[in-house]
């Protein structure tokens, strides 16, 4: 297989020795160079960059498990009754962390004091959930929450809230670090 | 070809005293060529020499090969094979699922974020232009209504001569079919309306919008509001 092969190689060969050829050869290497170096240049744009680190919507189920632990947590750190005041801090202890339960906490102790004098029930209910940016354990998300205030003696009320919340991921579970109302 | 590159990489590591016959050829192969070239760069010279040594490999039987044409085939195989994996690795990302999936995903909430500013931005003093720019914003079901409505709500905006800026605050896709080309987006808006009178006022307002993709680009097919008690599908 390799014999009859050979004489044709041999006249390759002395084809790419002489000097015109051997132009051809130079400018041909350089072009594939530079090409090949575009190429992957290209290539490691495309697989590294901003689009390509953002998780959202591409993993389905991580997607859907940010939104839906988020959502959850929204609903029940924003929901209270005058009685069960406790549960709902002791809730915000766990679903919360850094600046957003610093926030949390100081909102909470007004609210605690209006809740038990007026006898104030707080429900949140999440319309909408939207998940921005998520990469690794970060999250971005958008939520568009429902809220009804009931005060004994009076027809309840309803408020539309808007946050952009930032969660991040401990031990598996996501919890609220951020929120920005909008 | 290949067996070639093969038997000059065999002998390539050989240091060139071990061999004092094929390293006297090398170098009379090296000058012959010079001597045909006129002369080339030094690193050409040696690179010959190099190459020159390869018939040493495997002299026994061979025909004899010409001298100092091995290094470019070996350096253009290489060459072209790293052109040719790169460009597959360029391909591959070009074509990749998830990340042709992450691009339509920002395209769209870019474009959308786009359109709902301008649809919830009027000039007073452009009223025609800036219908155009709604109309240009949207396709599908929501462009017909537009345009159906063109005449109407130039006069109504006429009328009250309120300009409206909106700025989108945040925005976040709650889905995406990439094949079928449509969107659904979630987006709070600031609104600053100015009435005739001067007194800027803001607004705040969250909706919902479907994006649809067309040849130029993401384009809105619906936007609503987002009501308070009332569940959504």
């Amino acid at each position: 297989m390799r014999r009859p092969a050979f004489p044709r190689t041999v006249r390759l060969l002395a084809l790419l020795g002489s000097r015109r050829a051997r132009w051809y050869v130079v400018s041909v290497l350089v072009l594939a160079l530079a090409a090949g170096t575009g190429f992957l240049v290209r290539a490691a744009q495309l697989t590294s960059s901003d689009a390509a680190r953002n998780a959202a919507l591409t993993d389905r189920a991580a997607t859907s498990r940010a939104s839906g632990e988020v959502g959850d947590a929204l609903s029940r750190v924003f929901s209270y009754t005058p009685e069960g005041l406790a549960r709902t801090e002791q809730a915000a202890d766990k679903l919360l962390a850094g600046k957003a339960a610093r926030q949390y906490d100081t909102l909470f102790a007004q609210v605690t004091k209006r809740a038990r004098e007026q006898k104030l029930t707080l429900a949140t209910r999440v319309v909408d959930v939207g998940v921005t940016r998520l990469r690794g354990d970060r999250a971005e998300l958008l939520v568009f929450l429902d809220q009804t205030t009931s005060r004994e003696g009076h027809e309840p009320t309803h408020a539309a809230a808007q946050l952009s919340v930032t969660a991040h991921r401990d031990h598996g579970d996501w919890r609220i670090v951020a929120m920005k109302a909008r | 070809m290949s067996t070639d590159v093969q038997g000059r990489a065999d002998t390539g590591p050989d240091p060139a005293g071990e061999d004092p016959g094929a390293d006297g050829a090398a170098v009379g192969g090296a000058v012959a060529d010079e001597a045909a070239t006129g002369g080339s760069a030094a690193g050409e010279a040696a690179a010959d020499e190099e190459a020159a040594g390869t018939p040493g490999g495997e002299a026994t039987g061979a025909p004899q090969r010409p001298r100092g044409a091995a290094w470019p085939a070996g350096a253009l195989l290489v060459v072209l094979l790293f052109c040719a994996v790169s460009a597959w690795l360029y391909w591959s990302a070009h074509t990749d699922d998830d990340l042709a999936y992450a691009r339509a995903r920002d395209q769209a909430l870019a474009a959308g974020r786009t359109h709902l500013a301008t649809l919830n931005s009027i000039d007073a003093k452009h009223i025609a232009a800036g219908l155009r720019e709604w109309r240009e914003a949207t396709t599908g079901p929501l462009r017909e209504q537009l345009r159906r409505d063109e005449n109407k709500s130039a006069d109504t905006l006429e009328e009250r001569g309120t300009s409206a800026r909106a700025r989108v605050t945040d925005a976040a896709l709650t889905g995406l079919d990439d094949t079928a080309g449509t969107a659904e987006l979630i987006a709070t808006v600031r609104i600053t309306t100015t009435t005739r009178s001067g007194a800027p006022a803001a607004d705040r307002k969250r909706m919902a919008a479907g994006l649809e993709r067309t040849d130029d680009g993401w384009k809105l097919t619906s936007l609503a509001p987002v009501p308070v008690g009332e569940e959504r599908g």
